[in-house]
């Protein structure tokens, strides 16, 4: 009795250790490949560490100086927030707009699909060259087209207020019709059009059909998209790296820029480790609250 | 609301009424249909223009790079730009080598994931979910302090300069994207399929491969394409694990072309773009090949049999 | 009896997995360099023939050098054979890091006093000094000069031998044919920062195609010491512990070039340019370019669009234009077996022939005077203006705890709101800024 009532009935028993085989290459991997990393950088977080000499314990201190020494660490949080909040929304709207679209009926649909999937297969060291080139505020396309309508453009990646929206913009350009477009348009084969048209067939508009049916149905792969781009947004990285070096006057000196140059340029890991965890916690509160709040608005088939 | 759609779902499934089709007036859905296409175009352009400055910048020779006021599509055409990018550097000794990364990291990626997205979404085991929040944490601590401890690791490993850094990962669950990507789809299957599959006795490697398997061919072929990517494009990886020019990657071949001239007149930001071309031709290819997995859905066809 | 077995089962998993975390932690401890180098490619268990891994920045000229030095060397040197392991240059750092906490370095690498490199790769334990070998293959230091010795010389050992060196941002390229349809004198030595603003006025044309003079502000660390030192000030203080940007002389120097940009107009402003500097200058936009000896490779760009030439900076309130030197050495790791043959390469590297080669391929060229005065190379005329400013170099000053790249990274940063016209060189703004390098030179050493 007390055996069923800890380790549950025999096909519950059964399934469980199923589960944990099926699972069993990601268990071993991740003890294999991952834990070490983690905990070794765990540790360094808490110790004074430069790349080749010994660590040395010194417990809370890098945690201390970043909350409040460092006169970075603020600010590059902020703007990075800026930056993600900005590009998750805008770009999982776009981007379930764009796979709909892409989703009806039409001739040269695969053309079209090929289209919006170019950008995200640009190389991100020509992305940046490439964006420096339209977005010149003088003799760049943009600005051009701009001044085709009357309006002055603004100086884009030189310009201290327009920096980051300019790396939402090119992130954007390269991301909406990429990866999670290609997930929305598999999230969407799995809506079987008969739905939609029996709840026509019931009299739901358009509104109705796409708010009760395509959007319950694939709010997983909404789910997944929200996660992952908030992941992904605040790893934001290579373009301001490449195209602006955290310019102008820090405007686009984002978190793991600021964490790049501690290990690498400053030779800081200690600290840049400690930086490294406290995105790691900010990260994992996130996904854990966007998780917990999605019980309410994703349906899964499984429950 | 939930359940209205559990009230609807399974039961309607009606072969006779063509995908697409639909009950408007003639006007009216010529309308539409018009509608759509300029949407769809006014969208692809405003994708592709940029795209094809690239195409036209990497044919420019360096007097017409950076002219003023610029120009659209060069006045001589350089095709010597193309043949510059393999004679410059050994950049097909990079294609290669990125060729054979790519292949073993994706069928690895792709196995080794479905296995264990498989196994979160269909089996109820203690210490599940967070074990699967585990998962999706791996993601989120940055590759700029865990590469060191890693490296290390593969150095104890005896992996440095060699490929098994860049492959042998990826078939141990094969990267926690993948995981969470193959999870969400396998949980929109129905579970009746299942269910009723085990209730004839087939064996839970079987339901995965003929039932799950088929079903997400969608997502399988997403996993594909993504994972094709980022083995393509890696740079972090290949350039800390690797040391020797012979075995480097496309992504550290490009890093090439950001220098100063090489030589009198070669244009160094049009021969990058060239080579940037190359480098996205195959993953292109790829799309229009995977493209045919997304174009029949998953559900759509009968379920229940 | 089911429970039993359960519980082994259980148990052993635990086992082999602590196991096996305990291994990959293991792994992952970091080891101080002193630990000896486990190998990687470097345990070739060659018998009479020894290799030599080093370890280079990815550069169309340096590959170009080593890829025609390292035949030559071989067949000089039959007993070694060297290896080169070249990376992105913008990766360099965190590359060699790695190598360095895994104990997979090579045997010599290339370093630089730009941003303290050589004084990181030191603390880092990454190279070693190299006073012995000098001393026992009787290595004539005279050969170098000697600012570039002093400049990679840290803790009182020489860490390597200069490669390659330039006097810094003290060289001002001109468009000579824009000067002449201007109607105006070429710059000469001696002229003063007033008639260079007057040149550059005549040089900037309406219509915003053409602009008079741009600054070296992507560096503008560097514009700041050879600036300060035309007004007969110093960026850094003698112990370099102190960060003088808000000084009197300070002050005008900022002024200086705050003008340029906004008052003069002479120099484009961050939304006017069309490319990068080197861009604008190799397309004939800028009458005058303020930059190191290496902008001369763009010679080749430019072509015969235009006649161009150089000259020293503009002599400032101080009586001089300002300069330092800028080495890149070659350094002996100390993960080496073979100190002695790697050494061998670096000097091969360092050489005359060497140097002289570089400055045919374009560029910057060795630190020697030999090099610097030879007569292949003088016979292109804006070399001998180079070996004029080198040979009256001042000498390089690095902040002394080494924080170098923290601290030009963060000047960058603070400078650009003055070019943009958001702010002006008030005292108060640059007071502030001044505080905030001052807060990086005020940390420990690393």
């Amino acid at each position: 009795m007390s055996k069923s009532s800890r380790f549950g009935t025999r096909i519950q028993r059964l399934e469980a250790i199923e589960g944990y085989l099926w699972i069993s290459p990601w268990v071993i991997g991740f003890l294999v490949f991952s834990l070490g990393p983690m905990v070794a950088s765990l540790y360094l977080s808490l110790t004074k560490y430069k790349i080749g000499g010994t660590p040395e314990w010194i417990g809370l201190a890098n945690y201390k100086e970043a909350f409040t020494v460092d006169k970075l660490f603020w600010p590059s949080l902020g703007r990075t927030a800026y930056f993600s909040i900005a590009s998750v929304v805008l770009g999982v709207i776009l981007s379930l707009l764009a796979a709909m679209l892409l989703n009806q009926n039409m001739k040269g649909r695969n053309i079209f699909r090929a289209l919006f999937y170019l950008p995200s297969l640009t190389p991100i060291v020509a992305l940046a060259i490439l964006w420096g080139w339209l977005l010149n505020p003088k003799l760049g396309l943009v600005n051009y087209l701009l001044s085709m309508i009357g309006i002055q453009g603004p100086g884009w990646l030189v310009d201290q207020t327009w920096a980051v929206p300019s790396i939402i913009l090119i992130s954007l350009w390269s991301s909406v019709g990429g990866g999670r477009m290609i997930i929305f348009l598999a999230g969407l084969q799995g809506v079987p059009k008969e739905l939609h048209e029996a709840a026509e067939i019931d009299g739901a508009n358009a509104y109705h059909r796409f708010r009760h049916i395509t959007i319950a149905l694939i709010s997983p792969v909404i789910l997944f998209n929200v996660l992952l781009g908030i992941i992904g947004s605040f790893s934001v990285f290579s373009v301001a790296y490449i195209a602006t070096s955290g310019g102008p006057n820090y405007a686009t000196w984002f978190f793991m820029l600021h964490l790049y140059y501690n290990a690498f340029s400053y030779f800081q890991m200690g600290y840049a480790s400690a930086l490294a965890w406290i995105f790691f916690v900010i990260i994992c509160i996130l996904s854990y609250l966007q998780i917990k709040l999605s019980n309410r608005w994703v349906y899964y088939e499984f429950s | 609301m939930a359940t209205t759609e559990q009230r609807v779902r399974p039961g309607i499934n009606n072969p006779s009424m063509p995908i697409g089709q639909t009950k408007r007036s003639p006007f009216n859905q010529r309308f539409s249909t018009f509608l759509l296409y300029v949407v769809t175009i006014i969208t692809a352009l405003a994708f592709s223009v940029p795209f094809l400055w690239t195409i036209a910048s990497s044919l420019k020779s360096a007097s017409e790079l950076h002219v003023f006021p610029p120009t659209f599509w060069p006045e001589t055409i350089r095709w010597k730009n193309y043949s510059d990018v393999f004679t410059l550097v050994p950049f097909a000794r990079f294609i290669w080598n990125t060729v054979i990364i790519t292949a073993l990291a994706m069928i690895g990626q792709i196995v080794s994931a479905a296995a264990v997205a498989y196994g979160f979404s269909r089996f109820k085991f203690p210490g599940r979910d967070a074990l699967f929040f585990l998962v999706l944490s791996t993601m989120m601590l940055p590759w700029q302090v865990t590469i060191v401890p890693t490296f290390l690791l593969f150095r104890y490993l005896g992996w440095i300069n060699t490929f098994w850094p860049l492959i042998i990962p990826s078939y141990f669950g094969g990267g926690a994207f993948y995981i969470f990507l193959l999870r969400q789809f396998f949980m929109t299957i129905p579970r009746d399929l299942d269910e009723a599959a085990k209730l004839d006795g087939a064996s839970s490697v079987r339901i995965f491969w003929s039932i799950i398997l088929p079903l997400a061919k969608a997502a399988v072929a997403t996993v594909a394409i993504f994972s094709f990517l980022q083995h393509w494009n890696e740079f972090i990886g290949p350039l800390i694990f690797l040391n020797s020019t012979d075995k480097f990657t496309l992504s550290i071949g490009l890093r090439y072309f950001l220098d100063n001239p090489f030589e009198s007149d070669e244009p160094r930001e049009a021969i990058l773009m060239a080579a940037s071309l190359i480098v996205a031709l195959p993953p292109l290819v790829l799309f229009f090949v995977a493209q045919q997995y997304f174009v029949r859905g998953i559900v759509t066809t009968g379920l229940k049999g | 009896m089911a429970t039993q077995q359960t519980m082994t089962r259980r148990s052993f998993l635990r086992a082999t997995s602590m196991a096996s975390v305990g291994l990959a932690l293991a792994a992952c401890a970091p080891v101080p360099v002193a630990a000896p180098a486990a190998g990687g490619a470097a345990a070739a268990p060659s018998t009479d023939k020894v290799q030599i891994r080093f370890h280079a920045r990815i550069g169309a000229q340096e590959d170009a050098l080593y890829d025609m030095q390292i035949p030559k060397f071989m067949e000089a040197h039959p007993n070694i054979e060297v290896v080169k392991e070249s990376f992105p240059g913008a990766e360099y750092n965190a590359k060699i890091s790695t190598m360095v906490a895994g104990g997979t370095l090579g045997d010599s690498c290339w370093s630089a006093l730009g941003g303290a490199t050589i004084q990181f790769a030191w603390s880092q334990g990454t190279i070693t000094p190299v006073d012995d070998l000098v001393a026992s293959n009787n290595v004539d230091l005279k050969q170098w000069y000697e600012g570039c010795l002093k400049g990679i010389t840290v803790d009182g050992k020489l860490l390597g031998l200069p490669f390659k060196s330039h006097p810094g941002l003290a060289v001002i390229y001109y468009n000579e044919t824009a000067i002449e349809a201007a109607g105006k004198e070429v710059p000469k030595a001696g002229w003063t920062q007033e008639q260079q603003v007057e040149l550059a006025k005549a040089l900037t044309t309406a219509d915003g195609k053409q602009f008079g003079y741009l600054p070296g502000i992507t560096n503008i660390w560097k514009t700041c010491v050879t600036l300060l030192r035309s007004y007969g000030e110093q960026l850094l203080s003698e112990d370099a512990t102190k960060f003088q940007l808000n000084s009197e002389k300070g002050m005008q120097a900022v002024t200086f070039l705050y003008d340029l940009f906004q008052t003069h107009k002479v120099a484009p402003k961050p939304d006017q340019m069309v490319g990068a500097d080197t861009e604008m200058w190799s397309n004939g936009l800028l009458g005058m370019y303020q930059g190191g000896t290496s902008v001369s490779v763009f010679g080749k760009t430019i072509g015969d669009k235009f006649k161009w030439m150089v000259a020293p900076n503009a002599i400032g309130p101080g009586g001089v234009g300002g300069s330092d030197y800028e080495v890149d050495a070659h350094c002996v790791t100390t993960a080496t077996k073979h100190p002695n043959e790697a050494f061998e390469w670096v000097q091969f590297l360092c050489s005359k022939d060497s140097g002289i080669q570089l400055g045919l391929i374009g560029g910057t060229v060795g630190g020697r005077p030999d090099v610097y005065g030879a007569p292949e190379l003088l016979k292109f005329p804006f070399r001998v203006v180079f070996k004029e400013i080198m040979d009256n170099a001042q000498a390089s000053r690095i902040t002394a705890n080494w924080r170098q790249s923290e601290a030009e990274a963060a000047l960058l940063q603070l400078m650009q709101p003055l070019w943009a016209g958001n702010e002006k060189p008030t005292q108060a703004f640059v007071d502030g800024v001044t505080s905030q390098i001052q807060d990086i030179l005020n940390k420990p050493k690393p």
